[in-house]
């Protein structure tokens, strides 16, 4: 089993994390060159400690993440991170130029020395209003897109793309990507729709801050389609993402974490934003499912579920085993779930050097 | 002039080979070679007509090779009096379609859509600009034969038409006769696009 460290540069200054867009009023320059200091530190602890890959993202107009463009944070650690695997889970597809996102793909897998790994994200549904993008449209454009980046990454000549949402009259990327035919993909896999179309595309899939219980159902899901497609994913094609936390102790870490704030819905901070997504259908034929998924719950509950991974070395083993017997994860997303200076980084080293060589042999 | 709404069924002697053919529409001649034996407007060649004169034969009789029924389609073209014109070739329409490109001087463009090819030599003897469409849904697509004609990117052009198999015409119409007229306006200018960005005044 594989681990990953994903650290979002979430802005270490004060600012109200339930606000969606959150007024630039509250940034202060000095405080984000810090919080961005601070997540390529961890990363480059998470590197010497073994982990297999560190994870980049994409959001905007919040605090939780200074990354709004993930290509330009993984072209960053290509300098920094010296021997994990770069996975940039990802850019929302939907909101971008797909040709773009081919090329910055490759772009950065020939920085790397062919190490990334290419997310493909249908996005946190708030996001749709930052580039005035019909969310309806969201599940067509990333179908399309998806094919389309394939192509553009695979084909050998110049070839044009008549497209429903794209049209192009001839692509052809320079640079190409270093893995042949082309990157390892992930996409998210929470949804029905989405389980099924990653199993007809080959495609690996992500949980994202889902509970082990619907990520188990998910991940059933996901396989039924694969079998139904003919062919049976491994556990490296599953990825379970979770906030985390290791100390030396159990007490120490559960008292580190209970300073973490509660999960926070983006989309559930704007009423008109919210009731909007609904209306587009955004959520798809399970939007129960979809949406329990961010429900607020305190902190026992969300270590029950599998959201919050916290204890000491042991503890966290236990944590880990549990998601790779229930769901068949082949790889975990650690997710720094609150800043806490050294306490992160010792976080980070305990999970690389106590927890991390035991995985491999589950 | 023809209602570019309704299709005209109609015959031309040939020597003595008789070749049917159905025309629909007015304005600058696209001649349809279409996938099956006999002439057919496709849903996109419908969208064609309501402003051009499109004329539609047969791809290949029985006992007919791809060289000949071209031989006979130039005939008729001529007979016809029609000297200068643009060409599709539908499916196996596409063969002899690219047969006629190579032969006959008065082809100003050729558009193979979700063409059936065989690889060969003779490709490269197309002289006039030529766009290749090719769903992408089909497993079908003689893609390497597809590409053997895009020897010359300077005229020559592959394009995908995403969520299409092969009867494209058919499965995504409004895309094809947008492109196709492109294509036939701009020749190999359609590289650059002249769509309007600009969303409000």
């Amino acid at each position: 089993m594989k681990a990953s460290l994903f650290c979002n540069a979430q802005y270490m200054g004060q600012a109200p994390s339930d606000v969606w867009p959150l007024p630039g009023k509250y940034f202060s320059g000095e405080e984000g060159v810090r919080s961005m200091r601070t997540a390529f530190e961890q990363f480059r602890c998470a590197d010497e400690f073994g982990f297999d890959w560190v994870t980049v993202a994409e959001h905007h107009y919040s605090p939780i993440s200074l990354s709004p463009n993930p290509m330009v944070m993984a072209g960053a650690l290509c300098q920094v991170v010296r021997r994990a695997k770069i996975a940039v889970l990802g850019p929302t597809i939907p909101l971008h130029n797909p040709v773009r996102v081919a090329e910055e793909l490759a772009m950065i897998d020939i920085m790397s020395g062919g190490r990334v790994v290419a997310g493909m994200m249908r996005g946190t549904p708030s996001e749709y209003v930052t580039f005035n993008i019909n969310p309806a449209e969201s599940r067509e454009r990333f179908a399309e897109a998806i094919h389309l980046i394939k192509r553009a990454w695979m084909d050998p000549n110049p070839f044009g793309w008549l497209g429903r949402y794209y049209q192009y009259r001839t692509i052809s990327i320079w640079p190409r990507p270093v893995q042949t035919p082309h990157p390892e993909m992930f996409m998210s896999g929470a949804s029905p729709e989405a389980g099924e179309f990653a199993a007809r595309n080959g495609i690996g899939v992500g949980f994202a801050f889902s509970t082990v219980p619907l990520a188990k159902k998910a991940a059933a899901h996901y396989r039924a389609c694969a079998a139904q497609a003919g062919w049976e994913p491994s556990s490296d094609k599953v990825l379970y993402r979770a906030l985390f936390h290791v100390a030396d102790t159990d007490e120490q870490a559960f008292a580190d974490m209970s300073t973490i704030p509660p999960r926070v819905n983006l989309a559930d901070q704007n009423s008109g934003i919210s009731s909007g997504l609904l209306k587009s259908g955004y959520y798809g034929v399970d939007v129960v499912g979809q949406r329990e998924r961010s429900a607020r719950r305190d902190l026992r509950e969300r270590i029950d579920l599998g959201q919050l991974i916290v204890g000491s070395p042991d503890t966290v083993l236990k944590q880990v085993r549990r998601i790779k017997e229930e769901l068949g994860a082949g790889i975990i997303d650690l997710v720094v779930g609150v800043q806490l200076g050294e306490r992160t980084l010792r976080s980070i080293e305990l999970f690389g050097s106590k927890v991390l060589p035991r995985m491999k042999e589950l | 002039m023809n209602d570019a709404n309704s299709e005209e069924s109609r015959v031309i002697d040939i020597g003595d080979i008789r070749l049917a053919y159905i025309e629909a529409g007015s304005g600058a001649p696209v001649v349809v070679i279409a996938d099956g034996s006999g002439p057919h407007l496709c849903k996109s060649d419908m969208i064609l007509a309501e402003e051009q004169r499109v004329i539609s034969f047969g791809s290949c009789r029985p006992g007919s090779d791809h060289e000949m029924a071209a031989s006979h389609t130039i005939d008729a073209l001529e007979k016809l009096g029609l000297d200068r014109f643009d060409l599709i070739g539908h499916g196996a329409g596409a063969m002899v379609a690219l047969h006629m490109a190579r032969t006959a001087p008065g082809v100003n463009v050729v558009v193979l859509a979700g063409p059936r090819l065989e690889p060969g030599p003779a490709f490269e003897d197309v002289k006039c600009p030529a766009l290749t469409l090719i769903g992408t849904r089909d497993e079908n697509a003689s893609l390497d034969a597809g590409r053997s004609i895009v020897l010359k990117p300077a005229h020559s052009h592959l394009m995908y038409v995403y969520d299409g198999e092969s009867a494209l015409g058919e499965e995504r119409p409004e895309a094809l006769a947008f492109i196709v007229r492109e294509f036939f306006e701009r020749r190999n200018e359609f590289l650059v696009s002249r769509e309007i960005g600009r969303i409000l005044p």
